[in-house]
């Protein structure tokens, strides 16, 4: 069933997804994937009324491409295997799609096109109702009622209400404990962006250290004068 | 009388659909008898203004499709060419890589293929058969039917047919990408598509 935005009509998640990436003239992996999250997202935004059914279809690539997303983001974010199959099997997905989208352009031209008629049906059979000879008025009468009784009857779905498993809010403090627990950055990598200006990494180091004062995050030196490495690792009272 | 006159007559006559298997039997000859008279045969008709089409299980006589303007000219039946966009993607995986299950089919489209496989079943175009591996699940496979609306006369002769599932097999096969979102190897089979960053 499509849905219209605006003028185009998608299939589907996939549908939609090869769409943008193609859009932007990009090969299927996860970079070009990552870079189509928020187009994909906005766009599913603007589905309203869309049936239950179908938008799940949307919401589970839309969290594939978000864990992707993340993942460049954060590139050390730990994935679980799980997690790093889903992207995996969306990429290939994907890829399938679009091999077959190319096939049905030759499927389309050839429909219906120069078409191979096979032999009609020469004479008609004129059907003739021959009875089993022991078919009496009892037999018949008794599998009218045995029909009867088969018929469908309306019944009263049982109704249950579907258990929690876990909710929303706690997913995402779950989430935002495994982003936060594992940032980890160097001084340098830190600094790279505004090295020209010296000031700039005098106040990034003096930032620095007011977190460390703050127990947000801990700091280690390998040797004098070596880089200096930042980590937040649930940190509370600073080490000294 | 030859193997390929003898399966000519009973296609002729029987005006329908018939299995290798049921061939098999009737001419009393084992399969590969059986595949070298139906070669034989299509070699007499070709450029002859009857056909041979055939799936993996059967095969029947047709018009040829170069006749099909004239014929259609004759025939009372509406025919219907209007695919659909569903129908049309549903088609192209049961075609290229069918017999295939429904889940199979859902996973590359993306979406619920439980209705348009339905439609595309009522139309002829789409048989639904018991699945050997799985006795719960089906599997999807084209119709002499199909090849017949599409002008085809067995399964090579979908265009591309051994390149697309080489290329398919050869996506399933790849490996996991590095975790800094290196590509792995691609198997672009469009080379005309450019990395615009």
């Amino acid at each position: 069933m499509p849905f219209t935005v605006k003028t185009t009509s998608f299939e589907g998640p996939l549908d939609l997804l090869l769409d943008l990436i193609e859009k932007r003239k990009l090969f299927i992996n996860d970079v070009s994937l990552a870079k189509v999250t928020d187009d994909f997202i906005a766009h599913i935004r603007q589905f309203d009324n869309l049936p239950m059914g179908e938008s799940a279809h949307f919401i589970l690539i839309a969290s594939t491409l978000l864990l992707i997303k993340s993942k460049s983001l954060l590139p050390n974010l730990n994935l679980t295997e799980e997690e790093k199959g889903d992207i995996h099997s969306l990429e290939i997905r994907l890829k399938i799609y679009k091999r077959i989208k190319e096939a049905g352009i030759n499927v389309s031209k050839l429909f219906g096109n120069e078409i191979i008629f096979t032999q009609s049906q020469s004479a008609p059979t004129i059907p003739v109702f021959v009875p089993n000879q022991d078919y009496n008025l009892e037999k018949i009468r008794l599998c009218l009622l045995d029909l009867i009784n088969r018929l469908p009857k309306k019944e009263k779905l049982p109704q249950a209400i579907v258990r929690k498993v876990i909710s929303l809010e706690e997913m995402i403090n779950t989430l935002t404990t495994r982003i936060t627990g594992h940032l980890r950055l160097s001084f340098k990598e830190f600094t790279k962006e505004h090295k020209e200006n010296r000031v700039n990494v005098i106040v990034s180091f003096l930032a620095m250290l007011e977190l460390v004062k703050q127990g947000i995050v801990q700091v280690t030196q390998e040797s004098a004068f070596s880089d200096i490495h930042m980590e937040t690792k649930n940190v509370g009272v600073p080490k000294y | 009388m030859t193997n390929a006159q003898k399966i000519e007559a009973i296609l002729f006559w029987k005006a329908e659909p018939i299995s290798f298997r049921k061939l098999s039997s009737l001419l009393n000859i084992n399969n590969d008898e059986l595949r070298a008279g139906i070669l034989d045969l299509e070699k007499l008709l070709s450029g002859r203004g009857v056909t041979l089409i055939q799936t993996d299980e059967e095969v029947m006589l047709g018009t040829a499709k170069e006749l099909s303007p004239l014929i259609e000219q004759l025939t009372k039946d509406e025919l219907s060419r209007d695919l659909g966009k569903a129908g049309l993607e549903t088609l192209s995986i049961v075609l290229y890589q069918g017999p295939i299950s429904r889940a199979d089919i859902d996973f590359i489209r993306g979406v619920n293929s439980q209705f348009i496989l339905r439609a595309l079943m009522i139309r002829g175009l789409v048989e639904r058969i018991d699945n050997p591996k799985d006795a719960r699940s089906f599997l999807y496979k084209p119709t002499l039917q199909l090849y017949a609306f599409m002008g085809i006369t067995k399964s090579s002769d979908l265009p591309d047919f051994e390149q697309v599932q080489k290329d398919i097999e050869s996506f399933k096969s790849q490996p996991l990408t590095g975790s800094n979102g290196e590509t792995s190897g691609e198997s672009t089979v469009d080379s005309s598509k450019k990395v615009i960053q």
